[in-house]
């Protein structure tokens, strides 16, 4: 006797798409999914809804017992804490137009860390049961205390085996204040780029000079580094939209592999800017689909290839199973478990954007501090509330298995974290981005799926890189 | 004679077997045993058990380190172990099976070679973490006597690992423990050569040969066992690659790596070779897309017994030099190769040495 898994549908444009909790899929026509539903299946069905991960013949045999090691991966995560992202400074040295981050003047006071903070974070990081860490300095601007920054670096690489820093910078200081630390093989940098010149005077507050300042320092830089040590991300207000082949052209000029095209979030002073109202400005997914077409076409017109990053994590999350570790599209996705951020006071959050909504004064999502340590009260009531699997909307969704849940991004958008998650920006960003893989998938053009191959192995050519996940055409 | 085998001038049907590890200069060990080779090739060696003399089959194969099964009464020494890199160290304990493949290399027929105690020894006498590759026949059909000689080996060299080739139809949930303590010193090398029964089993001429292999796939999951899933690439079993791909990346990620395999053209394969075999180039697309599966979904793929110019430049990577030194040819246009190198070469049966003898 066949038993079916528990599994979920959508239409798409003629097929109807399935999932299990595993992530495993294939696409039917309608007509199957009514044999499917009144149990009128004959073998050679069955036999591919076995193939595919979706049935067993009894509880305990090879199909069970594969589906039962498919769920555990997918649900795994990291319970070692091994990603760090410190603050030791609020201060900046720029005042950008949407500026996400909560930011101080440069001339601010009590918006370091203090001696006392930068002993308690060190002990912190001697704490965790790891020899491997990654550590992120943000901001405000890092390269304002970069004694701060060396200390950590200082003290981490002698407490791990396996240390990687990623300083994120605005460049504002110049080349000079990361070269030096840049030539270690453990440190990158990242810095914000939003497009030509012009959008980056406009959006980051510059004046032309310190604008053309900037591309010098960041072509040299790149020069001697080369990208994967110079990575840069751009923040696309809605105004800017229209702009994004001028962006990715930007980014491929400067001889970057990809872009992750992000729309500025309405977090810190970027609400203030956006407010919570529609705009009449094109809606972002629509931005996005046009922002693929354009690289796309520019690869077929000869252009070298180029990669979105947010196309790329949501096909890796689809199609490599093993692929678990990005934030924003995983469920269950527990705060302070994996990674945790460390405030310029010493106040634990779960990411940057908590940091943000609670310094706005919209909600506190604070975890605790490092002089009282991780609040495990705190910690579980905000981790309950990170799982898609147990959401009224997100359990019907045939996209669960991939997606993720993300209730500050919620909070930001919408000044509440209940609102119906369908109706929600998040909830619309990533649905279009599944529309767009299983369109191009269902399509069998073989430029579309070449392009997601690419994102996926690195070759833009349509050998498939899955199975056959056709039950039957409509 | 196999090029690892030597005659031996002084056959003796009284005298018993035994293992020895041949010596320039001898060690302490008692097996140990020196050497000299007269002007006419013949090898002399003085061994605890006696004195003897063979002529090895490749007059040019070096001597030293190697561990030998001496058999008076068959007039034969076998070269159970060569030390140093890229050596294919392979006991042939069966020639027994209980499958009955399409392409079988070496047709099964009902003798053993199991001499438990001497491979014992010839173990003790490896090199120090050396891989000794266990085959048959099938060797699970011994499994009563395999397991505790495993055991004991492995109690005596923890640092030798064993590549045991197997169709797993003999494991059963009594032998967790066993696997269990087996983990990571015993690969095991099991074929598989479709998505269902229909596929698998005409392949391997059993009925019932699928039903028994998926618990024993999953008894070796269960039991942390490193697997080595093999699929030889033939007419029968290209046209099913991309299921079988899928099943693979699917059902058995697990898995330590997924071997494909080219044909040998030995046995039945060579008697059927025209039925069996798929020519390179044609049938490597859907070879391609096993292994873009197996890339995208992070299961570990490899090309085993391909020449590199078989296989299209993209995908050359993949190829593993898997033919053993001893059975590996390279025709005159290899000379001067830029490739040759790391390239793994021709069976020695392959029919771009020797044609095929076609029947009436």
């Amino acid at each position: 006797m066949t038993h079916l898994f528990p599994y979920r549908f959508q239409a798409l444009a003629r097929d109807i798409l399935f999932s299990t909790d595993t992530g495993d899929f294939f696409t039917a026509s309608p007509a199957f999914l009514d044999r499917l539903v009144r149990g009128d299946l004959d073998a050679g069905e069955k036999a591919f809804l076995r193939e595919r991960g979706f049935a067993c013949e009894e509880p305990g045999d090879f199909y069970w017992e594969s589906y039962r090691h498919r769920l555990a991966r997918k649900k795994r995560i990291g319970a070692t804490l091994s990603y760090v992202v410190l603050v030791p400074t609020i201060r900046c040295d720029l005042d950008c137009r949407y500026c996400q981050a909560s930011r101080a003047r440069v001339e601010a006071k009590e918006s370091d860390w203090s001696a006392d903070t930068l002993a308690r974070v060190l002990a912190f990081l001697d704490g965790l049961p790891t020899d491997r860490m990654l550590i992120e300095f943000q901001g405000g601007e890092p390269t304002l205390r970069l004694d701060l920054v060396d200390a950590v670096i200082t003290h981490a690489r002698q407490r791990f085996a396996h240390t990687r820093f990623v300083i994120c910078t605005n460049l504002n200081q110049g080349p000079g204040a990361v070269r030096d630390l840049l030539r270690a093989d453990d440190v990158s940098l990242s810095t914000s780029l939003d497009g030509p010149p012009d959008l980056q005077q406009k959006n980051r507050g510059l004046s032309p000079g310190r604008a053309r300042a900037f591309f010098r320092a960041l072509e040299e830089l790149l020069t001697t580094f080369g990208p994967e040590k110079v990575a840069a991300l751009p923040t696309i207000l809605p105004e800017d939209t229209p702009r994004i082949p001028d962006i990715i052209e930007t980014y491929r000029a400067l001889g970057y592999p990809g872009v992750f095209l992000r729309p500025a979030n309405r977090q810190g002073f970027a609400r203030r800017l956006l407010g919570h109202g529609a705009t009449n400005q094109e809606p972002w997914p629509a931005a996005w689909r046009r922002a693929l077409d354009y690289l796309l076409a520019t690869h077929r017109r000869g252009a070298r290839p180029m990669r979105e990053f947010g196309l790329e994590t949501a096909v890796r999350r689809i199609f490599s199973p093993n692929h678990t570790a990005h934030v924003d599209l995983r469920s269950p996705n527990p705060a302070a478990c994996d990674h945790v951020l460390i405030d310029h006071d010493g106040t634990f959050y779960p990411s940057d954007e908590a940091r943000m909504v609670t310094r706005v004064g919209v909600a506190d999502l604070s975890l605790g501090t490092v002089r009282t340590g991780l609040d495990p009260a705190r910690v579980r009531a905000f981790s309950w509330s990170q799982m898609a699997d147990v959401q009224e909307d997100c359990v019907h969704c045939v996209h669960l298995p991939w997606c993720g849940i993300d209730g500050i991004d919620d909070i930001a958008w919408h000044g509440r974290a209940d609102p119906p998650k369908p109706e929600t920006h998040f909830c619309r960003q990533y649905r279009a981005v599944f529309d767009y893989v299983f369109d191009a998938l269902v399509s069998c053009d073989p430029d579309r799926l070449a392009f997601l191959s690419f994102h996926l192995n690195g070759c833009f050519e349509p050998t498939p890189f899955v199975g056959p996940f056709r039950h039957d055409a409509p | 004679m196999t090029p690892l085998e030597g005659r031996l001038l002084d056959q003796d049907a009284t005298r018993p077997p035994f293992v020895v590890r041949l010596k320039q200069d001898p060690g302490a060990d008692p097996d140990d045993a020196g050497f000299w080779r007269d002007p006419t090739g013949a090898v002399h060696v003085v061994a605890r058990a006696g004195a003897f003399t063979f002529v090895p089959a490749d007059p040019g194969v070096v001597l030293d380190g190697v561990v030998a099964l001496v058999v008076p009464a068959d007039g034969l020494v076998s070269f159970l172990i060569r030390p140093g890199e890229g050596r294919d160290n392979t006991f042939l304990l069966t020639e027994a099976c209980d499958q009955a493949c399409v392409m079988c290399a070496q047709p099964p027929r009902p003798v053993h070679h199991a001499r438990w105690d001497l491979l014992r020894t010839a173990v003790r006498l490896a090199p120090p973490d050396a891989i000794i590759g266990l085959t048959g026949g099938e060797p699970l059909l011994l499994k009563g006597a395999l397991f505790p000689w495993l055991a004991a080996c492995h109690a005596e060299r923890p640092d030798v690992a064993f590549h045991l080739l197997t169709n797993a139809q003999r494991l059963e949930p009594g032998d967790a423990s066993v696997l269990r303590a087996c983990a990571g010193w015993v690969l095991w090398g099991v074929p598989l050569y479709g998505p269902d029964a229909a596929s698998h089993d005409p392949v391997v001429g059993k009925a019932g040969a699928w039903a028994r292999l998926l618990p024993a796939l999953n008894l070796l999951a269960q039991t942390g066992s490193a697997v080595e899933l093999r699929t030889v690439l033939m007419a029968s079993t290209v046209p099913v690659m991309a299921r079988l791909a899928d099943f693979v990346v699917r059902h058995l990620s697990w898995i330590e790596v997924w071997a494909l395999m080219r044909l040998e053209a030995q046995g039945f394969a060579r008697e059927a070779w025209e039925t069996l075999s798929v020519a390179g180039e044609d049938g490597f697309a859907p070879v391609a897309a096993a292994l873009r599966q197996c890339e995208t979904a992070g299961v570990a793929a490899v090309l085993y017994n391909f020449p590199r110019c078989t296989i299209p430049e993209a995908w050359r990577s993949w190829a593993v030099a898997s033919i053993s030194d001893w059975k590996r040819s390279y025709p005159p246009e290899c000379e001067g190769c830029p490739e040759r190198g790391p390239c793994g070469g021709y069976f020695s049966s392959d029919p771009v040495f020797s044609p095929l003898e076609h029947r009436a």
